[in-house]
């Protein structure tokens, strides 16, 4: 078993091809004489084959598109979200959205309720103009200021 | 100065290497997580555009890039510690496997999960590192960085970079044997 800790991390390194000639000289050497070091660098290798087997994300291609059309409309993002993903954002604001939904609703009902009413104010007053007694009254009145 | 045409170029060259690099960096980045940050990676590199010295590696910068974005990403949000424990299951079992990977005919269910489980157990093994090994470890293996690059990278010098790296593999080494039923080569 190797004790030295600098000589395990010239193997690590030796095996990385990180050493000076000289250096690697001294490995390999010490590689031929020692069967702990020996057994280290066997370990080493094995390692870094497993950590190699590792099978990296496939890139999709709407992502690439996504990144080109974003940045050929010049489009600035704070927090870009492609159309991808779009529904689970909408999913997880679902109750703010719902509530902004619901108040404009609200509003939009409350905008026709109310211009309802003020027709109705406008057809009241009409009834009034078109009374023809409010005119009547008024021209009496004119017609004795004259007379006097 | 970046052209149009040199930032296409980059973003074919190195979206994917970006999309990995932040994935695996921690395990609490989904796949999704690791698109958004991707594509904010690239949009930030072009808005710096006319910023980018020609002199520098690009691709240390960009890597530079995701990892702050990666960082902030996971500085922003109060993971508690069932989901991180949880997160590892959710992590892989996404729906978008099929994307994972580049089928081949003699690709079984079996092979696909075996391969699942074998890439869950790196992840887990990467993500008990130190922030600073688990760097130095992932722009070594997955993205062909020597000693020097990942020197430049980190800020440090390079025996600094080779202790990490040593201290890493390491700490692997003997964390792997507690996972002898994943990785057959070592029965």
């Amino acid at each position: 078993m190797i004790r030295n800790r600098k000589t395990k991390k010239s193997i690590s390194a030796y095996v990385d091809s990180e050493l000076s000639e000289s250096k690697s000289k001294e490995i390999k050497k010490q590689l031929k004489e020692s069967i702990s070091c020996q057994k280290y660098y066997k370990d080493i290798l094995m390692l870094n084959k497993i950590l190699d087997s590792y099978s990296e994300l496939e890139f999709s291609p709407e992502l690439k598109s996504t990144i080109l059309n974003a940045v050929k409309d010049k489009v600035i993002y704070t927090e870009p979200v492609s159309q991808y993903h779009l529904w689970n954002r909408l999913k997880k604001n679902f109750i703010s959205l719902s509530s902004a939904a619901m108040i404009f609703l609200a509003l939009t009902i409350g905008f026709f309720l109310g211009n309802a009413l003020f027709n109705n104010n406008d057809e009241t007053s009409d009834y009034f103009l078109s009374d023809n007694s409010f005119y009547v009254i008024y021209e009496q009145i004119i017609e004795d200021s004259n007379e006097r | 100065m970046l052209s149009k045409q040199k930032f296409e170029e980059i973003v074919e060259q190195y979206a994917k290497q970006i999309l990995n690099y932040i994935y695996k960096l921690s395990i609490r980045i989904s796949r999704e997580d690791a698109e958004d940050l991707t594509q904010q990676v690239f949009i930030s590199l072009y808005h710096h555009k006319d910023r980018i010295d020609h002199t520098r590696n690009i691709k240390s910068y960009i890597f530079t890039i995701a990892h702050n974005k990666a960082i902030n990403f996971l500085n922003s949000r109060n993971y508690n510690k069932s989901r991180l424990t949880l997160s590892l299951d959710n992590h892989h079992s996404d729906k978008h496997l099929q994307l994972r990977y580049t089928l081949k005919d003699k690709d079984t269910p079996e092979i696909l999960f075996q391969k699942e489980k074998r890439n869950t157990t790196i992840l887990k093994l990467l993500d008990e590192l130190p922030i600073k090994q688990k760097t130095a470890i992932i722009l070594q293996h997955y993205h062909n960085f020597n000693y020097k690059e990942i020197a430049e990278y980190m800020n440090i010098t390079k025996s600094a970079v080779e202790s990490l790296i040593f201290r890493a593999k390491e700490k692997l080494r003997k964390k792997l044997r507690k996972y002898r039923q994943f990785f057959p080569e070592l029965l």
